[in-house]
């Protein structure tokens, strides 16, 4: 398979798959989620491996070249993100087979014995099928807007990622209604805003292509405006403090594989777009470091606001959502400090971060990310970042232990039972083989990183 | 990686996988669980000692993975690791079996005896050690998968017991992630090796490694419980029995002071660390850590809380042989690191018999058990007199190494906190021998188990075992291959090699 064949099989897959999905109906869908998951793992590693390969991929769509036509793109970033949306969908893909299969489900995770939430209410098992077709066209929009090189093509790929992602919540049943309402609302006010910038943009420099953008660049009130209106617009989607206020309810009350997919994978693309941003585009901007020590110190903010929240929470979704919150700071605080001078180890550090959802502590890829992120700061002599990331793991930990104390103290006595908890103890051996993939993985994933990086 | 850089690997490995596995063994099954853990415990000891055999004769081992650009984790088989590495496969072995017959019949065993084998895993890593980035994540595995065995009962108690370990260990963590990056960014991709490698860097940078080693001891400090930093260690003794013995003899405390040694040799270098002037105080810290663990142990009418104000003091001799320049001092530290290990996992074990067996838990509650459990009270005996320091007991060597370490350092102040914490050890471990064995049983025992003898052969036979050795390395302490010997040996390379 050549690479070009392999980027265009990486975009349709999961669109093919979701398709399939929808037709399969009830009976077939998870056989086609499955199979689609395989497909699409399959497919990333070879076009990752085309990528380190043959450097930057590239696809004209329809033979009409830029700025006519439409160009998809895979550089090394890119083929990383895909390469890590295909493994963590696939992880995902499986944790809903397993938990959507199991009849009469009630949420695990719930921590706290009082009266069920609305989440608490399991969907009605009618619709539940429904998250096939659904999740497989937000890991295709993910593709997309993955391999999108320019601005309006990656409007349409956020677009629909939102959508999709609003469907995903909503899928939780009446109960949900309110928190997807509210996320629906938030996502299109933050691609209006995005477009509105893009608009802007277009008219200015008559171009939507990243790379053309970039050399033609006029410094101007219209550009900080757009600039301005797509990172607002993006900081909404990312939920990034204090824009965050949307994704703990909506996070919250999804089921457990819809909060893990979005808060794994979803709100990180309003990331990668803020990034592709501000270290491509605006960063060549006269004045344009102010943004990204603005973005910092969000990303600070929200560390420890997420934290302090994530402790205060009874349910341990609740948890998970304010702790997602955090963990998005610190991918802002990266990004701060890659565009500055430690670009490569603070990029690692957003890479490794992006793997690994949980509170960085060892062996997990979280726990190099954060071991980067410090290094990177210290060497940047930011210690105000430092102290941010350091408290941040502080709090992460406090919240990881104050869960796990509560397993312990509420698990049954009774040792005739056959149930034990199993959740730390799966957590320990996930943990473990993380450790070990990531140690695999690790050279490998860094060459490929270097691959077309902007100089 | 060398050709053999499997073996290291395979140590870690033969606790991690049983421990996974034994995760999602049902209860009942517990003859599966008790073969998975004996077979991981005989393969470790195996493999150390193929590789104390061949580290002997020169032979290196190891294994390195590149995790980001410039930062490896490195698994190394030298001297050092392995005296620390065959101490803990060991001890774990009769830990093993001393748990299976502790636990019996108690709820929750394959959560126990799998966070049990991760922590012995974790405890291995940090042996293995071959950088300080290496060291830092083991040491940061063994705080979370300690923390499930020091709650592992559930009780309000246990659990305040756990909220206070982490309250030290967390933000321990913390400093060290922070300390371990500095030296990254200082010093860039390093291995440890003897003699250390900061001594170039100290040009313009001797204020920031002045820093950088009261971070790395504070944050190592916690786990070896120096004073003020002790405070989660009596504590944590509300943990099952087999946990303190590992937790105060092999794993956590021992995890501590371990990383200070290789701090102290193999990254700043002692001689090194001397010009610095950072020895003295970590020298008078020591000290003060053992007369007042000593103190309060004093104090103590629990059995165990006793014991571990004595652990507190133990293994800050440790912390001070490093500490005092030369040689010999090194040789009294490192031969402790065993000696310690040995003892106080005799004197833990034998509480638990006590308190299993006859529900005793209070030094006041213990007139006349001699007589009642002779071979424990035997066991405890060895232990308690080579903690005093009374030859031929192990306790005995490390403490005449120590001594003559601070002659011939000219720190004569550091005898005379011997001399007072081996009175001190004398005054609060005499008289509960003399109540032991010379006293008459004051009335009916608090919760006897009703079998008339001395305690279960599962719970005899490792106690009787590490008295065993207790002396056996006292009195063979010249013969080759005893820790005495191989403290030589690393003595030897560390010295002439750095």
């Amino acid at each position: 398979m050549t690479g070009s064949a392999a980027l265009v099989t990486v975009l349709v897959v999961p669109l093919a798959g979701a398709v399939a999905a929808l037709l399969a109906g009830r009976r077939g869908a998870v056989a086609a989620g499955l199979l689609t998951s395989a497909l699409g793992v399959a497919a990333a590693f070879v076009l990752a491996g085309a990528v380190l390969a043959g450097g930057m991929q590239r696809v004209a769509v329809g033979g009409w070249a830029v700025p006519l036509g439409i160009e998809l793109r895979a550089d090394g970033l890119a083929a990383a993100m895909l390469l890590m949306t295909a493994v963590i969908g696939a992880g995902i893909a499986v944790y809903a087979w397993r938990y959507f299969g199991a009849a009469g489900h009630h949420d695990p995770h719930d921590l706290a014995a009082g009266p069920p939430g609305p989440a608490g209410k399991a969907a009605p098992a009618s619709t539940q099928w429904l998250f096939w077709p659904v999740w497989l066209l937000a890991w295709g929009a993910l593709n997309a807007l993955y391999l999108s090189g320019d601005l309006f093509n990656l409007y349409v790929t956020l677009e629909l990622l939102g959508l999709a992602a609003v469907a995903l919540v909503a899928l939780a049943g009446a109960g949900a209604a309110a928190a997807a309402l509210r996320y629906l609302l938030l996502t299109l006010l933050g691609s209006m805003l995005y477009i509105l910038g893009v608009e802007l943009l277009y008219a200015a420099h008559q171009t939507m292509d990243l790379l053309q953008l970039r050399e033609r660049l006029q410094p101007g009130l219209s550009v900080w405006l757009a600039a301005a209106l797509m990172t607002t617009g993006l900081l909404v989607k990312t939920a990034i403090f204090p824009l965050h206020f949307w994704l703990p309810p909506a996070h919250g009350s999804a089921p457990a594989p819809v909060s893990a997919a979005l808060s794994a994978l979803v709100v990180k693309a309003g990331f990668y777009l803020l990034a592709r941003l501000w270290l491509d585009l605006f960063g060549a901007l006269p004045g344009a470091g102010v943004v990204p020590a603005l973005l910092g110190a969000l990303g600070a903010c929200a560390v420890l606001w997420g934290g302090v929240q994530a402790l205060r929470q009874t349910r341990l979704k609740a948890m998970i959502a304010y702790s997602t919150v955090a963990q998005l700071g610190y991918l802002m605080i990266a990004l701060l400090l890659a565009s500055g001078a430690g670009g490569a180890a603070a990029g690692a550090a957003g890479g490794a971060m992006h793997a690994g959802r949980d509170p960085g502590l060892p062996p997990t890829g979280g726990f190099v990310g954060k071991f980067a992120l410090v290094e990177a700061a210290v060497r940047a002599g930011a210690w105000w970042a430092v102290a941010v990331v350091l408290a941040g793991s502080l709090l992460a930990a406090a919240f990881l232990f104050h869960a796990l104390s509560r397993a312990f103290a509420d698990a049954p006595a009774d040792k005739t039972s056959a149930e034990v908890p199993a959740a730390p103890q799966l957590a320990a051996l996930a943990l473990a083989l993380v450790a070990v993939a990531l140690a695999a993985a690790g050279e490998p994933l860094r060459r490929l990183l270097t691959v077309g990086a902007a100089t | 990686m060398t050709a053999q850089g499997w073996v290291p690997l395979a140590v870690v490995a033969s606790s991690l996988l049983p421990g996974l596995v034994i995760f999602l063994l049902p209860e009942d099954r517990r003859g599966l669980r008790a073969t998975l853990n004996l077979a991981g415990a005989f393969a470790k000891l195996g493999l150390v000692g193929l590789m104390l055999w061949n580290v002997g004769r020169f032979q290196e081992y190891e294994a390195r993975m590149t995790v980001l650009p410039g930062l490896d984790l490195v698994l190394r088989a030298d001297e050092l690791s392995l005296l620390f590495m065959t101490l803990s496969a060991l001890l774990w072995l009769l830990t093993t079996v001393y748990a299976i017959g502790y636990l019996e019949d108690s709820p929750h065993r394959s959560r126990f005896f799998g966070f049990f084998s991760l922590c012995v895993s974790a405890t291995a890593g940090i042996a293995l050690a071959g950088n300080l980035f290496t060291l830092f994540v083991f040491y940061e595995i063994l705080t979370l998968v300690t923390y499930p065995l020091v709650i592992h009962r559930g009780t309000p108690a246990a659990l305040a017991a756990g909220r206070t370990y982490l309250l030290y260990t967390l933000p321990a963590g913390a400093l060290l992630l922070l300390a371990v990056a500095a030296s990254q960014v200082l010093t860039g991709p390093q291995d440890f090796v003897g003699g250390g490698y900061l001594k170039p860097f100290v040009g313009e940078h001797a204020t920031t490694l002045v820093l950088l080693f009261a971070a790395l001891v504070t944050g190592f400090g916690v786990k070896a419980a120096l004073v003020p930093l002790h405070g989660w260690l009596p504590l944590a003794m509300v943990a099952p029995a087999p946990v303190s013995a590992l937790l105060h003899a092999v794993a956590v405390v021992k995890a501590g002071a371990f990383a200070i040694v290789r701090v102290v040799y193999e990254m700043f270098g002692v001689e090194f660390a001397a010009t610095l002037g950072v020895l003295t105080p970590l020298a008078v810290l020591a000290a003060v850590t053992i007369v007042y663990g000593s103190l309060r142990a004093l104090m103590q009418d629990e059995l165990k809380k006793r014991l571990a104000y004595s652990t507190v003091s133990q293994v800050s001799y440790i912390v001070l042989g490093t500490a005092l320049l030369g040689p010999v001092a090194t040789i009294g530290a490192l031969v402790h690191l065993v000696h310690q290990g040995l003892m106080k996992i005799t004197l833990f074990f034998s509480a638990g018999n006590y308190a299993e067996t006859l529900g005793v838990h209070h030094v006041s509650e213990m007139d006349g058990i001699g007589r009642r459990m002779p071979w424990t009270t035997a066991a405890f005996t060895v232990g308690a007199l080579g903690m005093i320091g009374v030859p031929p007991v192990a306790g005995f060597v490390s403490k005449f190494y120590l001594g003559a370490g601070a002659a011939l350092a000219g720190q004569w102040w550091a005898i005379g906190v011997l001399a007072v914490s081996s009175l001190l050890n004398a005054m609060y471990f005499l008289p509960v021998l003399h109540r032991a064995w010379f006293r008459p049983p004051n009335g009916p025992w608090p919760h006897e188990d009703g079998r008339g003898r001395d305690a279960k052969p599962m719970l005899l036979l490792p106690v009787l075992l590490t008295a065993l050795f207790s002396l056996g390395v006292g009195v063979l302490a010249a013969m080759p291959w005893s820790p005495l010997d191989w403290a030589y040996l690393i003595i030897r390379r560390e010295y002439s090699g750095g």
